[in-house]
């Protein structure tokens, strides 16, 4: 079968399907990858075939907005409510606030040629990353079966259960959903009609262990998570093995511009680290080295280092939550210490904590000391990686990638078939 | 974040243009909201009861400048000076919508000036101006009792906005228009389909209510277009006086009786005095115009740069008049939030004043007056018969889009 991944252009995410598209290829099925040119080089760094589409016009846009000030209204901190512990303005607040990331990842431009192309192209199943609703437009379009392909906790689909709950208690008239009003008008342009599966998928693809899921309501596929944390080559120095705990602090893109403060910073923490009797391996942006007044005997400053490589040998990594480096530990049994702020990370990171096998701090107000006492706590506490292990075994008893061709091939079958184009 | 009208007319916008200008301007009037800005806080529009947002405009000083884009207003002096002065209009010198307004006008609801509307006396003078009044009344008396008789059995509860409010509005405005019968049920239809207007200049809608908005905007046109023109008249004059008497007028007299029933009946023995005494119906009027007034914010723009309360404004600013803030201000109004037929200063507010008012408000105040005489002698036991029910995102529209009631013999 034909299958087309689409992905807005965000190497992480992206990351999270190139496994399952690596199965579905080496199981004999043509795989491509549709996203904006900025994508392009990483697609064809895992091996794939990129059809670049859309243009990268949305980056600056999104680069602007962090930029302008990376706080969010209280309204972000309602991911994971239930409906009982959101109220319909605190949902509504985040849905009328949340729409402007899909929006702006899924311009029209985008979308008329993520359509155009499956038109043409034709595929059987279209994976889609859950910001990357073009996938389920086109595949409605066309009727291709077509899934949502997760690379974190259902955040969003978590979001919409309880938003779609509070709002179908309201009365007819306060009823309002900006998101469908947008997969409305978007989907009307090639002759479809909207339902909930332009929202959530036919079905969801899930990564996570599953006593760490949150409570989403939609038929989800487990697929055992693999690491790809892009084009990778093992550096001298890891090829030696440990002879002190490995440490891995890595903040991210997202924990280089947002996360700095008066008392935490990268930097400040590698200082408060120096004296511990570990191999620290932080990964530093210029910027950030610059401020280091030296580097630590104990410490290895990194621009970039694949952490699929890297993780299997570490005793405790440090890290925002971002999807690569939360997957990547969790599939290595590594306990986190995470310092998380946006989004789904604060979600992750309780989870984690709540469950033995992390710490979780939040970025606003942190002193570095407090992360120093972590550290300590967690090298010296035998239970953290013993916790995290039990994750490892369950996250390693879902099947591979390749485990679950099959499974889709059958899922195709029983689910495509509704086309606007052929006025189904 | 600068949000502004939309740069064309909204049949010419696509849906992605238009739906996208929409939801950006609700995504970011929530956010400010969110952060604690007042002003687009009462823009979101999602409290029944919009009184407590107005509390914090009292302590920004005489005039706030919204990160909006606005500047606002809740003080009695600079709010009158706003709603009444001739420097400001309801757009720009050269009749352009000014930013933050959301969408841009309509052709037959053009952005008005001072000398707009004095260019326009000649035209409604004659049909809405204190001439025509006794005239009104009888129109009104006739078609209210008939509005009411269509209710059928209300002993048995009925909705008193669709069933009566609206209906009694529409046909009192279709009459002095001099509607055909024929075409009276869609004329009621387009006004309350417009009802949302002036809502949906300052905050965000949905894009379906907008592309509604602008097809029962089109509808009224048609219907008003084929009543015979006034053979003095300029046509673009008598089609903006007759835009507005329906568009406009028809939902502020049904908001203001849907407004004057809800507080009669909501203050102990209210409704039991104006049942003893009639004639304190005109009373009623004025009090909920600074009660619970059918517009709560008069927005306008400065057509000059100038100076308000100790501020600089400039040409083309927006400024949003919260008159609904002043009628509950305690420096004004002794026991503000208590609805009182007795209030010695109930006349004390800024509901209907300045511009467009000046030909839309005595018909408007004579129709609620009217109504309230009707249901009062017609239903005495009247009582509400549920809770009310209020339209989201409508910041500046007040009216209840249900009031469930029901009348005991």
């Amino acid at each position: 079968m034909r299958v087309l991944v689409t992905s807005f252009a965000h190497s992480s995410h992206f990351g999270c399907m190139v496994p399952p598209a690596w199965a579905l290829r080496a199981a004999g099925h043509e795989v491509q990858v549709l996203s904006q040119p900025a994508l392009t080089a990483a697609v064809t760094g895992a091996g794939l075939t990129a059809v670049p589409v859309g243009t990268d016009d949305f980056l600056a846009i999104a680069e602007a907005q962090m930029q302008g000030g990376a706080a969010l209204p209280p309204e972000a901190r309602l991911y994971g409510a239930t409906p009982d512990e959101a109220t319909w303005e605190g949902a509504l607040g985040l849905e009328n606030i949340m729409i402007a990331f899909p929006t702006l990842f899924n311009d029209d431009r985008f979308i008329d040629d993520v359509v155009s192309y499956a038109r043409q192209w034709r595929p059987d199943l279209v994976l889609w990353e859950p910001w990357t609703p073009a996938g389920a437009v086109a595949a409605r379009v066309t009727g291709a079966a077509h899934a949502r392909m997760l690379w974190s906790l259902d955040f969003l689909g978590m979001a919409r259960q309880t938003f779609t709950t509070l709002r179908d208690r309201q009365p007819e008239a306060h009823r309002e959903d900006p998101l469908a009003e947008w997969l409305t008008w978007t989907v009307e342009r090639y002759g479809g009609d909207f339902d909930e599966e332009l929202v959530t998928g036919q079905w969801t693809i899930s990564t996570m262990p599953p006593s760490l899921r949150l409570p989403v309501d939609l038929p989800v596929l487990d697929m055992r998570y693999i690491p790809y944390n892009g084009a990778a080559v093992v550096p001298d120095w890891l090829r030696e093995p440990a002879k002190r705990p490995r440490v891995c602090l890595t903040l991210g893109e997202t924990g280089r511009t947002t996360l700095p403060g008066d008392s935490f910073s990268p930097p400040l923490l590698v200082e408060a680290l120096a004296d511990l009797d570990i191999e620290l391996i932080a990964t530093l942006d210029e910027s950030q080295r610059g401020s280091l007044e030296r580097v630590p005997d104990n410490t290895r400053i990194v621009d970039f280092v694949p952490l699929h490589a890297l993780l299997p040998s570490c005793s405790l990594v440090i890290s925002h939550a971002g999807a690569g480096s939360f997957n990547t530990a969790l599939y290595n049994g590594v306990p986190q210490l995470l310092i998380a702020d946006l989004l789904d990370a604060p979600l992750k990171a309780r989870g984690l904590a709540e469950r033995g096998a992390g710490l979780a701090f939040h970025p606003e107000g942190l002193d570095v000391e407090q992360v120093r006492a972590g550290v300590v706590r967690m090298l010296a506490e035998s239970s953290f990686t013993e916790e995290a292990a039990r994750l490892r075994e369950e996250l390693h008893a879902l099947p591979t990638p390749a485990q679950l061709v099959p499974e889709l091939e059958r899922l195709v079958e029983r689910h495509r078939g509704r086309s606007a184009d052929r006025g189904e | 974040m600068r949000l502004g009208p939309l740069d064309r007319p909204i049949a010419e916008a696509t849906d992605t243009e238009l739906g996208m200008h929409l939801l950006n301007a609700r995504g970011v009037q929530w956010v400010m909201g969110s952060f604690g800005e007042p002003y687009a806080r009462i823009l979101r529009g999602q409290a029944d009861d919009p009184y407590p947002f107005y509390e914090p405009l009292r302590h920004v000083g005489p005039l706030m400048p919204s990160a909006t884009g606005a500047f606002v207003t809740a003080e009695e002096a600079v709010a009158a000076a706003v709603v009444d002065g001739p420097g400001f209009g309801t757009a720009t010198a050269d009749g352009a919508p000014a930013p933050p307004q959301l969408l841009p006008f309509f052709d037959g609801l053009p952005g008005l000036g001072r000398a707009d509307v004095d260019r326009l006396r000649p035209v409604w003078e004659p049909a809405f101006g204190p001439g025509a009044a006794a005239d009104h009344r009888a129109a009104a008396e006739r078609l209210h009792a008939a509005a009411l008789d269509a209710v059928g059995d209300p002993d048995g509860g009925f909705e008193l906005m669709a069933g009566f409010a609206w209906p009694a509005a529409a046909s009192v405005t279709a009459e002095l228009l001099g509607l055909p019968e024929s075409a009276r049920p869609a004329f009621a239809d387009c006004c309350r389909r417009l009802a949302v207007l002036p809502d949906a200049m300052l905050a965000g809608q949905q894009i379906t209510r907008v592309r509604e908005l602008d097809a029962a905007m089109a509808e009224l046109d048609g219907l008003l277009a084929a009543l015979p023109a006034p053979a003095d008249g300029d046509p673009r004059a008598v089609r903006t006086v007759r835009t507005l008497v329906s568009a406009l007028g028809t939902a502020l007299a049904a908001n203001l009786i849907g407004n004057a029933v809800l507080a009669l009946l909501g203050e102990a023995k209210q409704w039991e005095a104006l049942v003893d005494a009639p004639d304190l119906a005109a009373a009623a009027v004025e009090e909920t115009l600074r009660y619970d007034p059918p517009v709560q914010i008069e927005a306008r723009v400065a057509r000059e740069a100038t100076e308000l309360g100790g501020m600089p404004v400039p040409a083309g600013g927006q400024v949003a008049a919260v008159v609904a803030a002043v009628g509950r201000d305690a420096r004004v109004h002794a026991d503000p939030d208590r609805f009182d037929l007795e209030r010695p200063d109930a006349a004390r507010h800024l509901a209907l004043r300045g511009l467009h008012y000046e030909l839309l408000a005595r018909l408007v105040r004579l129709q609620a007056e009217v109504a309230l005489r009707t249901l009062a002698a017609r239903l005495p036991g009247l009582r509400l018969d549920g809770p009310p029910l209020y339209r989201r995102r409508a910041p500046v529209t007040r009216g209840p889009l249900e009031l469930p009631a029901a009348a005991r013999p």
